[in-house]
């Protein structure tokens, strides 16, 4: 089914038959954990970090230009050396810094299959599990399964086809937002939104209750009288975000101020910057108890010229953006509760082609990052060959055997399913994968 | 004795002249059938016994003949001889003139050569059965000469056959005859008694009394009982005269016509005297003709109305042969439905008569649809994709191209069924890409899979036949219409100004569409109002934000960024034009946005001069404010500089976008500047950049789906590509696996080429395709595809985006997508549904054919019924309608219009910090796009979006309630003032009520609507409640106190309907 088909019909539903009972569901507080999606916006390259591959290698020779004896590991994983053009670091972040810090609670997935070198395509597939078929993304429909009923369940740097929710679940857009305005959305009788004294408020409180039980009613009348699948799909669903409780809005505006500056460090990186803002600010979400996934992402990996002087610095500024929201997450006390995804739409070819670039390679990387609770780390589960083509993996112990499976986005995000532990629930079941989940992360 | 020869006898004599003897022989034909002769009047010399060989005669049949005269002449015949020595003489004794009345015995005498002689005899009867014969009679007519009149008759001739004299007499009176007519019967009897008779009359007239007259019968009126109507005149009457008057008269032979005739009367005397009268007969018609309508009829549907072959009724009438015949079908075809037609027969009397036919369209049977061909495709199709020689060697995984081109044959499957539709569809050179590429077009990599040219190919055949019903099925059958709901004329109204143009409806268009009873009528008067909303400045921005979504070209409208990256690489010599100039930072703000407002405010210029759309590709000229103008390089000495010295020197209005015409140059290539509408301006290239190696596939991706709706993304595989077997130096260039979606886009690209990477123009290029990998070209030569016939002439390098937008516009896919986008940004209904294709299918005819007029497209998707839609009929099926109704929430521009249109006074919905409110704070947390890294709007609501609408009801409520019933401007309580309460004002309340709800919500509802019933409830229930402390923020100028106990009602209900689904949605 299309995704705009189903879009279509599950609005036509009010989203009752997919999402709508989620947006209903009994009130609670969602204990985490709470989960961070990290997209590489344009592409990757993991040969020049968690896949590494130097020279010596790939079709013509070079896949990158470190020697492959300068691949460093630690625990158990391998990664790359920077390229000799940066060997001397130029300040720059490194992936010993990021390995070293957080190998213990990390899994790197290598070689998977995205299946396609399209940017939209691939970006949906990493992002969601499914080539094929428009899937929403696991993010939304982890918060489609287990907090629906939140104020904003699945917050978003922006909205994009990587954050898409099949209308499973509200989706909030934060990138680019002027929160301080959220604070007056959290109060939203209060005539200042500081000031909590009922005599400050538009209408008193009892004054409210009548006219939002009128509305309420109002909004049941029109539901009734309304046939047309289109408009009574929209009025159901607008009274069902109203009956949303939105109270978390206030503790989330407050937990804001819980965000720390910004490095200089990451002053000429604009892209690293914005990243950390939103996943902060998803932090604040998560620490209100106003929402449970969230998702951000940064770009300037679509490197076809250059590669490794546009490429490598890029990298480093998004591994340390994730090295600090990280460090952010466990200094705000929910490290213990937090995963992390990251990923991309693939990887990059296994050449340097004639401009210097890489282009686009099906064969992509994946990475979770998870407190000891919910990731098993110190893993690396699937891997390429010396030309960078995926092996397989064999589906009990994970590790290569040529008469395994080759992995795909499909693998990846069952396996994420379970580790969540959504992936026999309700919402899950309308999008079904074919591959079995594997323990790739626990 | 006379000898008399006749029949045989003739030849007797002839015999006997010759001498010749054939005894035996001629009387073969008396013989009976025992061989005996009849021994009646046999005769023998002597008598007695006769002898056999004595001479021997029989005579001839006595005869009975009726007489012919005086004297009967009759043949006799001859009598049979036999015997004798054969030589016979034969006499009779005859009459020689012929025989009388009675018997006559005639004897024979005959004579053999031996003067044997023998008699017989033959009797001969004359009888007289024939009556004698009158000749002609005169009638008698003479005047009275007393009581009896004698006559002397003349008697009539008569003859007879036989008695030259029969025996003649009468009966006539003896005394005299009567007056009057009496009638004398002649016999005559001739001498055999047969008799005859014949009438004469004798008609005795008076004497003439006086002078001649006649008298016609009287008048006479009559119905007509056919065209020419028999009728009874009545007799005239004579009187006086001479003699017998002969009455006459001129009466129509066949009839009366219908009418009045005048029918002459002439009596005419015995003396030759004439008189006559008139006498006036009148035919009436009064009977309606007869009429059968023809027989009923259904058609399956055609399109929106259907031509339908009624056929001729069967019309007849008494007096009229042929009645004229109408009937009342519609001119323009039949609508879904029945229709009654009737059908009206009209005599030249003016009677009428009608009868019915009814005619029955029905919806057109679905058509195929094409999910329906999935069956077919894989039982037929499948199958010979999936053969060696055909497809599968290539295409199914694990062999040399897995995959290659995006179908994949491993599975016959629903999935390769819609792979292979995708493909099918796309054209090359008018052709599906599939047919094209089994021939071993466009460098199929497995070049021709089908015998020559294929059409003797039978594989070939059975896959051109499916691809051409693939071409012609739709997804879904469309649905009728004829059961939506659009609400009153007052709701379809304000929901065409709100979206149209951002207000409310005036009190004319109101007045104007509530004067309208009908459809037909309200869709005129919408169609009115939508021609002045058309001239209002809220239109185009409407539009222009509908089109920013798809061009994002508003990213920089109030930053530097195009500038300065179009300044970094020294695209303009000028500049350095307002540098060091006290206002060169707001200048170099506004020569920015300039350019990056340029794509838009072309779209508006297009727009407000009714240019065809198509300009907005292929204009030649450009839109600048008079910052941009002077940094492209115009002299502001030059005649076509569109704005004086003073207006570039001072702080002339930015917004003030004119045109100009092919003077602009661009310093860097020294050249004239090839425009081709948006896509030239540096707006646009600059929004969606190239690098060396992106080769302008970035900007070619970006206008295929702005301006085509294709995705080329789309086209590529979903189901993995084999890395193992890449193939070539260059593999979009060569390896299937790429050149799936690079054989589409690289012609394109290359069109780019003499555009830099942040879109200033490079007159010289070195052309992609002329730079190789190992001697493999980098990309296809540009063209529009990558068939020789759309390569890019090389008179035309300079200006290859020119010649691309020139062919892109002809494409029938930009008028097919232009469509889509105005469709889909009024109604947000998906119109890639098959339930919308034949509407969209209508829409782009009648785009094209209108050369390209925007408005009346936009017009057209405001009057649909998709547009319209407010509710389904009752008890109709709702599954039947899925993509009716518009059911889009506003953006946030469009809620900050209707929230500022509504209130009035300049309002605009500010948060309580002062924030600027929706176009600018809440603009991404309502959803919005800032044009750069939010290019999507958010289409579901969410609780940040939720709680922007229960704050902006409360909040203004608040804000004006008190103020206007405290005296201030505004629109929301013309009905009621602060002192109105109830009980005694609930009319007055109500009233404001409705207005409140026609006002913020667009409904058109009566004072004792349920609706109006909830909401004075509410006003009730929170009066009753008894606070009456206004708040600061609500006070409106006024006291702190509600004394009369209506602000704070007011305020809540006020706050109640606009945080209303219908105040945010549309």
């Amino acid at each position: 089914m299309k995704r705009r088909d189903f879009l279509k019909i599950s609005g036509a539903a009010g989203l009752m038959s997919v999402g709508g009972t989620n947006l209903v569901q009994a009130q609670g507080m969602h204990t985490g954990p709470y989960w961070l999606f990290i997209e590489a916006f344009g592409g990757w390259d993991p040969t020049s970090f968690c896949d590494p591959k130097g020279r010596g290698l790939g079709p013509n020779g070079d896949i990158s230009d470190y020697d492959q004896n300068d691949v460093q590991t630690v625990g158990n994983i391998a990664y790359a050396p920077p390229p000799d053009s940066f060997s001397g670091g130029g300040g720059l972040f490194s992936n010993q810094e990021f390995f070293t810090n957080h190998y213990q609670r990390l899994v790197v997935v290598n070689g998977i299959d995205m299946g396609t070198n399209s940017h939209v395509a691939a970006r949906r597939a990493a992002f969601t599990g499914s080539l094929p078929q428009d899937y929403p993304s696991t993010a939304a429909l982890i918060a489609a399964e287990l907090a629906p009923d939140l104020a904003i369940p699945y917050v978003v740097g922006s909205v994009s086809e990587t954050t898409v929710t099949n209308g499973i679940v509200p989706r909030v857009g934060l990138g680019g937002s002027e929160l301080g305005a959220v604070r007056e959305l959290a109060y939203p009788n209060r005539s200042v939104p500081t000031d909590a004294r009922e005599s400050r408020q538009y209408l008193s409180n009892s004054n409210l209750d009548l006219v939002q039980a009128a509305s309420a009613a109002r909004r049941q009348r029109l539901i009734a009288s309304q046939r047309l699948t289109r408009i009574n799909g929209a009025q159901v669903l607008h009274d069902s975000v109203r009956d949303i409780d939105k109270s978390t809005l206030g503790a989330f505006v407050d937990s804001l101020t819980n965000n720390v500056s910004i490095p200089s460090s990451f002053v000429g990186d604009s892209r690293a910057r914005q990243m950390i803002n939103d996943a902060q600010n998803a932090f604040a979400a998560f620490e209100s108890g106003a929402a449970a996934t969230a998702h951000v992402r940064a770009g300037g990996f679509d490197t076809h010229d250059d590669h490794d002087a546009r490429h490598y610095p890029r990298l480093m500024g998004h591994l340390a953006a994730i090295d600090f929201i990280i460090q952010a997450a466990i200094d705000r006390g929910f490290g213990n509760n937090l995963i992390i995804v990251m990923g991309s739409d693939f990887g990059r070819t296994n050449r340097i082609n004639s401009d210097a670039g890489k282009d686009h390679w099906p064969i992509g990387s994946m990475m979770v990052w998870g407190a000891q609770a919910f990731v098993d780390g110190n893993r690396v589960v699937g891997g390429t060959d010396n030309e960078q083509r995926a092996l397989q993996v064999n589906t009990s112990t994970l590790d290569i055997d040529s008469n395994g499976v080759t992995l795909t986005p499909e693998y990846v995000h069952q396996s994420l399913r379970r580790l969540a532990g959504v992936q026999n629930g309700g919402v899950a079941a309308q999008f079904p994968f074919d591959e079995a989940a594997l323990r790739i992360f626990s | 004795m006379d000898f008399f020869i006749i029949g045989r006898s003739a030849r007797f004599a002839l015999l006997l002249i010759a001498g010749f003897a054939i005894a035996g022989c001629e009387l073969e034909s008396d013989v009976d059938e025992s061989g005996a002769l009849p021994d009646d009047n046999i005769g023998t010399p002597g008598g007695g016994t006769p002898d056999p060989a004595a001479l021997a005669a029989v005579a001839p049949a006595a005869i009975s003949q009726e007489a012919t005269g005086a004297l009967t002449v009759v043949s006799l015949g001859d009598p049979r001889v036999s015997g004798g020595d054969g030589n016979y003489t034969m006499e009779n004794d005859a009459p020689a003139n012929g025989f009388p009345l009675g018997a006559t015995l005639v004897t024979w005498s005959v004579t053999d050569g031996a003067g044997e002689r023998v008699s017989v005899t033959q009797a001969v009867t004359i009888s007289d059965t024939t009556a004698p014969q009158f000749g002609a009679v005169s009638n008698v007519q003479t005047v009275t000469t007393g009581t009896l009149t004698p006559v002397s008759l003349t008697a009539p001739t008569v003859t007879d056959i036989v008695d030259p004299s029969p025996t003649m007499s009468n009966n006539e009176p003896a005394n005299g005859y009567p007056l009057g007519m009496t009638t004398v019967t002649w016999t005559a009897i001739d001498a055999s008694g047969n008799q005859s008779q014949v009438s004469q009359t004798v008609m005795i007239t008076e004497a003439a009394a006086g002078p001649l007259t006649i008298t016609a019968p009287g008048n006479v009126s009559a119905e007509a009982t056919a065209p020419a109507t028999q009728i009874s005149l009545g007799n005239a009457t004579a009187s006086g005269g001479q003699g017998m008057v002969n009455i006459t008269n001129d009466a129509p032979a066949g009839g009366f016509p219908v009418g009045t005739t005048t029918v002459g009367w002439t009596a005419t005397d015995g003396a030759g005297t004439t008189v006559s009268d008139n006498q006036r007969v009148t035919i009436r018609d009064t009977t309606p003709p007869s009429i059968n309508a023809p027989d009923n009829i259904t058609v399956d549907s055609t399109g929106s109305t259907t031509t339908v072959a009624l056929g001729s009724p069967t019309v007849s009438d008494i007096a009229d042969s042929a009645p004229t015949v109408v009937n009342n079908a519609p001119a323009g075809g039949f609508p879904l439905g029945i229709t009654v037609v009737a059908w009206t027969a009209t005599d030249a009397s003016g009677n009428e008569a009608s009868d019915v036919q009814r005619v029955t369209v029905n919806a057109a049977p679905p058509p195929v649809t094409c999910q329906s061909l999935q069956p077919e495709f894989a039982s037929t199709i499948y199958p010979i994709l999936d053969k060696p020689e055909r497809c599968q060697s290539c295409h199914t995984p694990p062999n040399a191209i897995s995959s290659a081109n995006g179908f994949n044959l491993q599975a016959n499957d629903e999935a390769a069924f819609e792979v292979f539709r995708a493909i099918a569809n796309i054209e090359i050179g008018g052709q599906s890409s599939i047919l094209v590429k089994s021939l071993g077009g466009v460098a199929h990599g497995g070049g021709n899979r089908f015998s020559a040219n294929g059409s003797s190919d039978p594989d070939y055949i059975e896959l051109e036949s499916f691809v051409s019903e693939l071409a012609r099925c739709e997804e879904t059958p469309p649905t009728s219409t004829a059961t939506i709901e659009k609400g009153s004329g007052y709701e379809q109204l304000y929901k065409v100004t709100m979206s149209l143009g951002s207000r409310p409806p005036s009190d004319d268009e109101i007045a104007a569409i509530e004067a309208r009873t009908t459809e037909a009528g309200i869709q005129a008067a919408l169609d009115t109002t939508i021609e002045q909303l058309m001239s209002e400045d809220a239109f185009y921005t409407r539009m222009l934000e509908l089109y920013n979504d798809v061009l994002l070209t508003d990213r920089d409208a109030d930053n530097r960024r195009e500038v300065e990256q179009l300044f970094d690489v020294d695209a303009f010599s000028r500049k350095d034009f307002f540098e060091n100039r006290s206002n060169q930072n707001d200048r170099r703000e506004d020569t920015n946005y300039g350019f990056a407002k340029a794509p838009l405010e072309l779209i508006r210029y297009v727009l407000e001069n009714d240019r065809p759309f198509t300009e907005v590709l292929t204009a030649d000229y450009m839109m600048v404010n008079p910052y941009s103008a002077t940094i492209l390089g115009v002299d502001a000495g030059d005649p076509n500089f569109p704005f004086s010295s003073d207006e570039v020197t001072g702080n002339h209005d930015r917004n003030d976008f004119r045109r100009v015409d092919s003077v602009m140059q661009d310093d860097r290539a020294g050249l004239p500047l090839p425009l081709a509408g948006v896509v030239a301006t540096h707006a646009w290239l600059a929004r969606y950049p190239s690098t060396n190696t992106n080769a302008n596939r970035h900007r070619t991706a970006s206008v295929f789906k702005q301006f085509l709706g294709i995705d080329i993304e789309a086209i590529a595989p979903r189901d993995g590509l084999d890395l193992d077997n890449v193939i070539g130096s260059v593999p979009t260039y060569e390896d299937p696996q790429c050149t799936v979606c690079h054989n589409v886009m690289d012609p394109v690209a290359g069109l780019f080429k003499n555009r830099e990477n942040q879109g200033e123009y490079r007159g010289d290029v070195r052309w992609h395709h002329t730079r190789t990998t190992n001697g493999v070209p980098r990309m296809l030569p540009p063209g529009y595809t990558m068939d020789a016939a759309d390569a890019l002439p090389a008179g035309e390098f300079d200006r290859g985006l020119s010649w691309l937008m020139d062919r892109l516009v002809a494409d029938e896919r930009f008028a097919k997508q232009t469509v889509r986008t105005v469709f889909e940004g009024f109604t947000r209904i998906d119109s890639t549904s098959a339930a919308t294709t034949s509407f969209l299918t209508g829409l782009q005819s009648d785009f094209i054919a209108s050369n390209y007029d925007m408005k009346s497209l936009v017009k057209a998707v405001a009057l649909s019924d998709y547009f319209l839609a407010r509710n389904l009929a009752p008890g109709e099926n709702p599954s039947a309608y899925l993509d009716y109704g518009t059911a889009r929430m506003l953006t946030p521009e469009e809620l900050d219009r209707r929230i500022s249109a509504l209130i009035g006074d300049g309002y605009q919905w500010e948060g309580p910090n002062s924030r600027s409110g929706l176009v600018e704070d809440y603009r991404l947390l309502y959803g919005g796009i800032n044009s750069n890294d939010v290019t999507e709007r958010e289409v579901a609501p969410n609780s940040l979006l939720d709680a922007t609408q229960t704050r902006i009801g409360l909040q203004i409520a608040c804000e004006r309630v008190a103020l206007e019933l405290n005296g201030g401007d505004g629109n929301l309580f013309p009905a009621v003032g602060i002192a109105d309460t109830p009980p005694s004002a609930e009319n007055a309340i109500r009233d404001n009520l409705v207005h409140l709800h026609r006002w913020l919500l667009g409904e058109d509802l009566a004072a004792d609507d349920p609706e109006i019933d909830s909401s004075y409830q509410l006003f009730l229930d929170v009066r009753n409640a008894g606070e009456n402390d206004i708040t600061n923020a609500c006070r409106g100028g006024g006291g702190a106190t509600d004394n009369n106990g209506t602000i704070i009602p007011w305020i809540a209900v006020v706050s109640y309907l606009m945080s209303d689904y219908r105040f945010f949605y549309e």
